[in-house]
């Protein structure tokens, strides 16, 4: 049984804490920041959906955001076009998500992970071609206008709610992400990353493991089509364009294989287009940059440097406190 | 109408099988892909571009200039970004070139800018009229010239995998890693060396293809794309299947546009790889690999 370490714990609670503050801190009228704020919460559950298959699975997509899209176009279309409830229509989008991420998973989950990359790299162009071409469905290049606020108890929601609203879906999703991990399905995933053919020769269905990581991933994805959707109020076509390469910066720069890493990834990367506003048609070569950079220099991220750096700063302070342990370990 | 559409189909799939060609080599000695290909290949058009129009230089100096200059970008990248990681999990260098297909992009905008160009022709445009079984069918020099050249670079590349030293180890490191290094064969020179002739040839159709569609620095992903999944139809890390998948993506296309939907092109491209994904998916000439212990 997997136990967390109560510095962890201490962490964590901080962290929670402090999202909990901070539309308070910067005010319940302050739209621009709480936009921000949401963007964290669902950048933060994309992160951890891809974190799921790149990072566990060692398996690769490159149109993550095709599967957001879905989800947001989903619960648009069974919202506002069908006029079901809201909770109705999310639950919708995320089985549909889950759909198409199973589907993408039966095509390549026999193959290595370039042939994944590449069907998800298609998969996102031709769902930008049908949502452009399917004008009836999806309001076309003009984009899905008019996607209504939630409203619980006749109360519509400002940003302020959904905020706090978003805040517990992540959270939800990173409980989800922390019990997957620490449970049977959890380490068949990073056995068929680390090893497949051991895996296999262990008794574990590598495809199907592949084939459903596939599937959750998408589905999570779809969840934060969802409350982008709603955030927004409006989703075209081009928005998704950007997201797959900040996306997988986010993943990568934060540290693949860890919990922590999607969320410092978000944070970091999520900040950075604020911060560089002024250099933004730089962006995309700053990201690839970035990617390249933490490739060759810290292969785990910007999570891993930082707990490899606290990792030998407490190795050498004990070994000063407490001289000759050191090179009794050493024989 | 059909023949017209096939010598067209043949003369697009021709560019996309010089840019499959790219990604198979690297397959076949790296064992991974290559995603910043597509953007080589906007890179070529681009100083293709440049060589043409603001120097005045021609067509034969515009072909292979724009092959050597991106080839020796490629071999600065690849020597920086690249050559670090062979030794790695092979993820990592997967990643990184995702990476650098935005940086190849952004070091187009810088260069470029991000408006969309319009490349001149180079060749003759005068359409030529053959008859055929009853009509006349309008072949344009550019389409002839397409062709050509492209089949004169797959000879070369055949002629020198098979002939040429470099490209007989390019094939014993594809074979064998491990035992092409014990017999000296130097590892990292020969996947230098692939990735150089993925570029040059990406270049080469970059500059063909510029009249056709003009030329922006966004246009590599959907090409690279395309390639790929012409190189998986003809079976990933085979030269001739890439050559084959080329060609049969190209006139799939053409058709495709012809008689269902221009609008749809390019999510039938991506049908097709899931028809051959689920199919067939070692490809049309691919063999079947069986993984041992």
């Amino acid at each position: 049984m997997h136990k967390t370490k109560k510095s962890t714990w201490v962490v964590i609670a901080v962290m929670i804490a402090v999202a909990l503050a901070a539309p308070v801190a910067v005010g319940p009228k302050n739209n621009y920041m709480l936009n921000i704020l949401i963007s964290y919460c669902y950048f933060g559950i994309l992160a951890a959906s891809l974190n799921l298959l790149i990072g566990y699975t060692g398996q690769m997509s490159l149109g993550h955001a095709a599967f957001m899209a879905i989800g947001g176009y989903a619960y648009a279309i069974l919202n506002k076009t069908m006029g079901l409830h809201f909770l109705i229509a999310i639950v919708g989008a995320v089985v549909i998500s889950f759909i198409c991420g199973l589907f993408i998973g039966l095509a390549c989950s026999k193959l290595s992970t370039i042939f994944l990359a590449m069907t998800t790299s298609g998969f996102a162009k031709a769902v930008t071609l049908i949502i452009i071409n399917e004008k009836w469905l999806t309001g076309g290049a003009n984009g899905f206008t008019g996607i209504p606020k939630l409203t619980v108890f006749g109360h519509k929601m400002g940003n302020f709610e959904l905020y706090y609203v978003a805040l517990a879906i992540t959270l939800l999703v990173f409980l989800f992400c922390y019990r997957l991990i620490y449970s049977k399905t959890g380490r068949a995933m990073q056995a068929v990353r680390n090893a497949p053919i051991a895996a296999a020769a262990m008794g574990i269905n590598v495809n199907g493991y592949k084939f459903l990581v596939c599937g959750i991933s998408a589905a999570l994805a779809g969840l934060a089509g969802c409350i982008y959707a709603v955030n927004m109020n409006y989703l075209s076509a081009d928005m998704f364009n950007k997201t797959s390469i900040t996306l997988l910066t986010m993943t990568v720069c934060g540290g693949m294989g860890s919990l922590f890493g999607p969320v410092v990834g978000t944070l970091v990367i999520g900040t950075l287009p604020e911060l560089l506003r002024t250099f933004s048609g730089y962006l995309d070569g700053v990201y690839g940059v970035m990617i390249i950079l933490v490739m060759l220099f810290m292969p785990e991220g910007i999570y891993g440097g930082i707990k490899n750096l606290a990792g030998k700063v407490m190795t050498r302070k004990n070994a000063a406190s407490q001289p000759g342990k050191e090179a009794q370990d050493g024989k | 109408m059909f023949v017209q559409a096939l010598i067209g189909g043949i003369s697009q799939g021709a560019i996309y099988a010089l840019i499959a060609l790219g990604y198979s080599v690297i397959y076949s000695t790296l064992k991974m892909g290559h995603f910043a290909q597509g953007d080589f290949y906007m890179l070529g058009a681009f100083i293709g571009l440049s060589l043409s129009t603001q120097l005045g230089l021609p067509a034969v100096i515009v072909f292979t200039g724009a092959g050597l200059l991106t080839s020796l970008v490629m071999l600065g990248l690849e020597r920086v970004a690249y050559r670090p990681m062979y030794n790695r999990p092979m993820n990592a260098l997967l990643i990184a070139t995702l990476g650098m297909q935005y940086v190849v992009q952004q070091i187009a905008k810088i260069i470029w800018g991000s408006d969309v160009k319009r490349f001149p022709s180079m060749f003759d445009n005068q359409a030529i009229h053959v008859p055929f079984m009853g009509d006349s069918i309008a072949i344009t020099p550019q389409n002839l010239w397409v062709i050509g050249i492209c089949a004169a670079l797959m000879m070369a590349l055949v002629l020198f995998m098979k002939k040429t030293k470099t490209g007989i180890a390019m094939s014993a490191v594809s074979m064998n890693r491990k035992a092409a290094s014990l017999m000296g064969v130097k590892i990292t020179t020969i996947i230098t060396a692939t990735y150089t002739i993925a570029a040059c040839l990406a270049a080469v159709a970059g500059v063909l293809m510029g009249p056709v569609y003009s030329v922006s620095f966004s246009m590599g992903g959907s090409m690279g794309t395309k390639a790929m999944t012409a190189a998986v139809m003809g079976g990933f890390g085979s030269i001739p299947g890439a050559m084959l998948g080329g060609v049969l993506l190209g006139i799939a296309e053409t058709l495709c546009s012809l008689y269902i939907s221009t609008a749809y092109k390019d999510v039938f491209t991506f049908i097709i790889l899931l028809i051959v994904l689920f199919w067939k998916p070692q490809g049309i000439l691919g063999q079947a690999k069986i993984t041992k212990v």
